[in-house]
């Protein structure tokens, strides 16, 4: 039996928001960008997180009165959790064995069936483990069931070639085409990224949706927008989705002690206008 | 069953209801063709995360003996506010597709049908089971006492065969799955299931696809009877007010989720602003 395991932080079912019909969303913990509008800070890093939401706490310190650990890191014992009277603090991340994933995700493929629908893996960055990824998917084609994949496509294209043959959907986020902007927004290149969705519109047999977040400030400046749809021009995809920046992410912030970017808020009539570039 | 019907004899249903003066006879004595007295029961989830509590905490993890469980309950969970949470989150309660729990809700299903049929073979009546409370959860808390499963006296419990608020964790097709498992045919007179969604998690294209397949999937499974509604505001705000009740209800945008009761209140009012 395959031991290998992967730190997710979400298994969400019933989501209508994560590809076609009713879905099971997997969120992988980790990402290797950093896009400062991130609406998921705790998917950012690896390993697990406690996450202590400040707006929820009283102060009245029961969970340091509770917490045997003396060298400072938290162990993820629990305790705390239990003896906070507020519901203030929470456990981000846990480990899962394929196994264990599969099990979760076959529980609604009834449900799938019923709205042609399936999993979708998500994140942060699911490609990041691609070993594990490949393995789920295998069990999840194996088992008749439709998959989607989320990704930033900012890994090797051999990452890409081992999941192909078991991925029917991919969910494909671009920020931005031109590479500096690309570079202050996540703190990556793009270059990797744009090479990816071109391979996979050229070679791979996947339907392919476009995700683009509109950021103001970031991508509704200099027809940055305009230059994402002449690049997709020659690509090869199903639909685009627009997603609207939103603010909401905010408390995770404060509850993981990270700072939180605050973008203006988006004019609401921009997005009906970038509908009609695509 | 004669003293009930020489006491009660249903006077004006036998007036309306065809054929009781012509043979006769009051409603009660078979007067028609088809009499039907059905008891329906209320609070099943809650007497199944009951039951579940009890196996658990007092038989299999054993954090606790039998008669101090009954003692804590008894004083309403007073000074154990530590073990009343561990008990409440750590467990999986009916709702959330979990079997172990799920079985219990079968049993106590089963045995009540098969109770009302002893009666339902002996009269001219068909005495036949089904669950519902219909809003009356409301009337009947004040009267509630504290639950095995961490719930304190008096609090609102489950309505007709939903979850108890604030237990199920894992959206309507888990709901659905959990009603599902009975035997539900054996419910002849209907056993109802709420599915309640937030307004902004359900206003995408998609949303309506997915709706239809969880009604296919519903019809799919057995079920029979589902009602389905939007999250109000009124409920909503009570969400922001006694977050203990509500774990379920969670907002999703695309790639982005969160439940509702752990969002700061700023956020939670904007989401309350767009529900109706
Ligand atoms: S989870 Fe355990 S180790 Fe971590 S802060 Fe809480 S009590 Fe301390
Ligand atoms: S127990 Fe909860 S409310 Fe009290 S200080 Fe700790 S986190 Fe805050």
């Amino acid at each position: 039996m395959n031991k290998i395991k992967a730190t997710i932080f979400e298994i969400q079912r019933n989501s209508y928001v994560d590809g076609p019909g009713i879905r099971t969303t997997i969120f992988f913990k980790g990402c290797n960008l950093k896009c400062k509008w991130c609406h998921n800070p705790e998917s950012q890093v690896f390993s697990r997180q406690m996450m202590h939401y400040k707006t929820k706490c009283t102060g009245c310190g029961q969970c340091r009165q509770i917490c045997q650990n003396t060298s400072g890191s938290c162990v993820f014992c629990g305790q705390c959790i239990i003896q906070c009277p507020n519901e203030a603090r929470q456990i981000c991340g846990k480990e899962y064995t394929v196994q264990e994933v599969f099990e979760q995700i076959i529980k609604d493929k009834i449900f799938y069936e019923a709205s042609g629908g399936g999993v979708t893996f998500s994140g942060g960055e699911c490609m990041l483990q691609a070993d594990f990824l490949e393995e789920i998917l295998k069990m999840c084609k194996e088992a008749g069931i439709h998959t989607a994949v989320d990704t930033a496509g900012n890994v090797p294209w051999e990452s890409f070639e081992k999941i192909l043959p078991y991925t029917d959907m991919f969910l494909y986020d671009i920020k931005a085409v031109s590479e500096n902007l690309h570079i202050e927004g996540t703190s990556v290149s793009n270059k990797t990224i744009l090479s990816n969705l071109k391979q996979l519109s050229d070679n791979g047999k996947a339907e392919i949706v476009i995700r683009i977040p509109i950021i103001p400030d970031f991508n509704t400046h200099t027809g940055e927008i305009r230059k994402i749809a002449d690049f997709l021009q020659g690509i090869r995809y199903k639909n685009i989705e627009l997603l609207p920046y939103h603010k909401m992410g905010q408390y995770k912030y404060e509850a993981l002690n990270m700072h939180f970017n605050n973008y203006p808020d988006l004019d609401k009539g921009i997005i009906e206008s970038y509908k009609k570039i695509f | 069953m004669i003293t009930f019907k020489a006491n009660n004899p249903c006077t004006a249903v036998s007036l309306f209801e065809q054929s009781c003066i012509e043979k006769g006879l009051s409603y009660k004595e078979g007067g028609t063709v088809y009499n039907v007295i059905s008891p329906h029961i209320g609070g099943l989830p809650d007497a199944v995360n009951s039951l579940y509590a009890i196996k658990k905490a007092v038989f299999e993890d054993k954090i606790i003996s039998f008669t101090d469980f009954m003692r804590i309950l008894k004083n309403n969970w007073e000074n154990e506010e530590a073990l009343r949470k561990r008990i409440l989150s750590n467990y999986t309660y009916f709702g959330n597709d979990c079997d172990e729990v799920d079985e219990i809700a079968v049993k106590i299903l089963n045995d009540f049908s098969d109770m009302c049929k002893t009666y339902d073979e002996k009269t001219p009546i068909r005495f036949v089971s089904g669950v519902s409370t219909f809003g009356r959860q409301i009337e009947w808390a004040p009267s509630r006492i504290a639950t095995p499963f961490g719930r304190k006296q008096g609090e609102i419990l489950s309505g007709n065969l939903s979850p108890t608020p604030g237990t199920d964790h894992n959206g309507a097709a888990a709901i659905i799955k959990s009603y599902c498992k009975a035997d539900l045919k054996k419910q002849y007179t209907g056993a109802a299931l709420d599915i309640g969604f937030v307004p902004s998690s359900i206003d995408n294209d998609n949303a309506i696809t997915a709706i239809a397949g969880l009604i296919k999937g519903f019809v799919l499974l057995g079920g029979h009877f589902m009602q389905i509604d939007t999250v109000d505001k009124a409920t909503l705000t009570e969400a922001q007010k006694h977050p203990e009740n509500y774990q379920n209800l969670s907002v999703r945008v695309s790639g982005w989720n969160a439940r509702f009761v752990t969002m700061s209140k700023e956020w939670q009012d904007m989401i309350i602003e767009r529900a109706k």
